[in-house]
């Protein structure tokens, strides 16, 4: 037995099982809720060592499996991201069938998380692209529903993933090069724009972001908001790998003012649009690219004696965001499955029958944008005053991109409310929606007051980058 | 087996199926001429690799082809999708591929002081296709074309890569990323035949 076995193979296995029993959708959201719940919970408590002891029976266990010569590894301080995907996989899972999000979603997504803990998993991490590829691939048959039409943002999504890959494995080969020869500045050039530009593709950085807008758009709102949760955050950890694998990269002063000023520009940009928008899938899009700039930022302000206390923002930043995505994403399902849009113009009014929705919708879009009291504002304050140490300018234009998205959520709350005629408030949510929005809500009030409780568990995370954090 | 002889015949071939790739209106053409384009590529694969590994990127193509040869069939209308292409819009093509393949041969010889593994025809090789395979990104928005200009991009790439990379991992990873690309692609294909309850 080994720890890749109990988190690839098995929920790859289940995924596949799923897939068989898609039919039954409650009962295949059940079972892998259950799943990840149970790998989370092993991932939390299972003691790290050589035997694990199973009633009378003593079975040697190890840390690693061999597939073609090379290693796919979850050692112990891999242990919190696995819990963090596992218990994030749970959490949609549970209510997807509320969120009509297709018989596909479940297996499919189980499979995408069983990808995504390899790419985690394998040594060398460079080829963690590829299989972040295939969690790609994995992902477009529930993004496209049966019956629907093909789109243009999955196309684009599917185009621009693809693209990054070769870009990532080719700086990959030429980092070694770097190794051997420090010196030669052209080269270094070379990676660092191969590089950049992979990243650029996988990340939707700024002009390569369209597709996240227009997938949205098309896609059911919660199975999007999956993947943008999961795959930009695994996309991330590649990038820390380099950082942590290559010193040279790490003691460059430009690789991190790179890192800062992309994720500046990303704020600035999606905030700005927030603002502008008139369509709440669109503003869902926009709060997600500048999630990703946020994430860039804090990676930019890791360095020095900063690293240990950004790379720990960064890793705390992942749970609240995931807790508002996940009550954003649902309430728009909610709504979305009650209106041929949500275009501002089709949702006018739709707060006054379905209270509960519009309302987690407003609290998960303040939450992301950093509103005082809710779950993201402490991460957002941190990160504002190293900021603002580091680059005031930089702090100032961030701030400009979280006013825009902050505008944005109060357009939409105008928007939800407002209406031709004056139609009685009622509540007319299903019980299932309601209770998951509720304790979604109260999980971001509650991480917003005691924000200890999530820092404390975040604590650990950085540890996986030795390198980074000596 | 040695390929250095048919390495440039295979440079033409390349270019050859990556522009009809870009013209063809008729998908069993497509079809087929991706898998000659695949051939291309397992000469080029086989200036760097072994015979019986760089057989593996000739199969993962050709199964890749055959998935949306079949996705293809099953649709109503005998897989028609698309309307055929104009002689405008022919000439367009033919012209940019020109000026797209011209470019790429005049960028082939510079990536060899990058990558002094890489030999000529395959730097030839690699930089046609994946030009050639992102102009076609460029001018399409339909699921087929997007999957056969993936593929074509992909190639192209694995061309190079094969000279830098040999691990076996990674064959079967990109294997599994093109006959994947295929299945997506067969899957964007039927999907808006499929009915909703599936």
């Amino acid at each position: 037995m080994n720890s890749p076995i109990i988190w690839i193979l098995f929920p790859g296995l289940l995924s596949a099982g799923l897939y068989i029993l898609r039919k039954w959708e409650r009962l295949v959201a059940i079972l892998a809720t259950l799943t990840a719940l149970s790998l989370a919970a092993l991932a939390w408590w299972m003691p790290v060592r050589e035997q694990l002891f199973v009633g009378t029976w003593i079975l040697p266990f190890s840390d690693t499996l061999s597939i073609f010569g090379r290693r796919f590894t979850l050692e112990a301080v891999d242990r919190p991201a696995l819990i963090v995907l596992y218990l994030t996989a749970a959490l949609w899972f549970g209510a997807s069938p509320v969120a009509r999000t297709g018989k596909l979603f479940v297996p499919l997504g189980l499979g995408m998380v069983a990808l995504l803990t390899a790419a985690i998993a394998v040594e060398p991490f460079l080829y963690a692209a590829l299989l972040i590829e295939m969690a790609v691939l994995v992902s477009i048959p529930f993004l496209t529903l049966p019956g629907g039409r093909v789109g243009q943002g999955v196309l684009r999504y599917l185009t621009f993933q693809t693209l990054g890959i070769p870009f990532i494995l080719f700086t990959g080969w030429m980092l070694t090069g770097v190794g051997t020869a420090p010196g030669d500045q052209g080269l270094v050039l070379r990676v660092m724009v191969t590089l950049g530009l992979g990243f650029a593709f996988l990340l939707a950085v700024f002009p390569f972001h369209s597709w996240i807008p227009m997938l949205i758009q098309e896609s059911n709102p919660y199975s999007a908001a999956f993947v943008f949760l999961l795959l930009p955050g695994s996309i991330m950890l590649l990038g820390l790998g380099f950082l942590n694998n290559f010193a040279w990269m790490r003691t460059m002063p430009g690789t991190y003012l790179l890192f800062r000023s992309a994720g500046v520009l990303m704020v600035v940009t999606a905030g700005l649009w927030a603002a502008f928008q008139r369509h709440l899938g669109r503003m869902l899009a926009y709060a997600l690219i500048l999630e990703i700039g946020l994430a860039f930022i804090t990676i930019g302000l890791a360095q020095g004696t900063q690293t240990g206390t950004f790379l720990m923002i960064f890793f705390a930043a992942v749970v609240p965001r995931g807790l508002a995505l996940g009550v954003w994403a649902l309430a728009l399902s909610a709504l979305r499955s009650q209106t041929t849009g949500l275009n501002f113009s089709q949702v006018q009014g739709l707060a006054r029958r379905f209270p509960i929705a519009a309302g987690s919708l407003i609290l998960a879009h303040f939450s992301l944008a950093g509103l005082p009291l809710l779950a993201s504002f402490p991460i957002r304050l941190a990160l504002l005053v190293g900021l603002i140490l580091a680059s005031p300018p930089s702090a100032v234009w961030v701030l400009v991109g979280i006013v825009g998205l902050l505008i944005g959520g109060f357009r939409s709350l105008a928007g939800l409310i407002a209406g031709t005629d004056e139609a009685r408030w009622q509540v007319t949510e299903s019980r299932f929606l309601i209770g998951y929005l509720i304790i979604g809500v109260l999980g971001l009030l509650i991480m917003g007051l005691f924000p200890q409780w999530f820092l404390s568990f975040s604590a650990s995370m950085p540890r996986a980058f030795e390198q980074l954090v000596p | 087996m040695n390929f250095e002889t048919l390495a440039l015949p295979a440079v033409f071939v390349v270019y050859i199926a990556a522009v009809l790739l870009l013209i063809s209106s008729d998908w069993r053409l497509s079809i087929a001429v991706l898998a000659l384009q695949y051939a291309g590529i397992v000469i080029l694969v086989g200036l760097s690799w072994p015979l019986e590994k760089a057989v593996v990127k000739m199969l993962a193509g050709w199964m890749a082809g055959a998935v949306l040869g079949l996705a293809l069939i099953s649709l109503p209308g005998g897989g028609r999708t698309e309307d055929r292409l104009q002689l405008s819009s022919v000439l367009f093509r033919l012209l940019g591929a020109a000026l797209v393949g011209f470019v790429a041969f005049s960028w082939g010889p510079t990536i060899i002081p990058w990558m002094p593994k890489v030999a000529l025809e395959q730097a030839y090789g690699g930089m046609v296709l994946i030009a050639l395979g992102l102009f076609h990104l460029g001018l399409t928005s339909q699921p087929l074309r997007v999957c056969l200009g993936l593929l074509t991009v992909l190639g192209g790439f694995e061309i190079l890569y094969a000279a830098v990379e040999s691990s076996a991992l990674v064959t079967g990873l990109l294997a599994s990323v093109s006959l994947g690309l295929a299945l997506v692609g067969a899957y964007l294909l039927t999907v808006p035949t499929q009915e909703e309850a599936q």
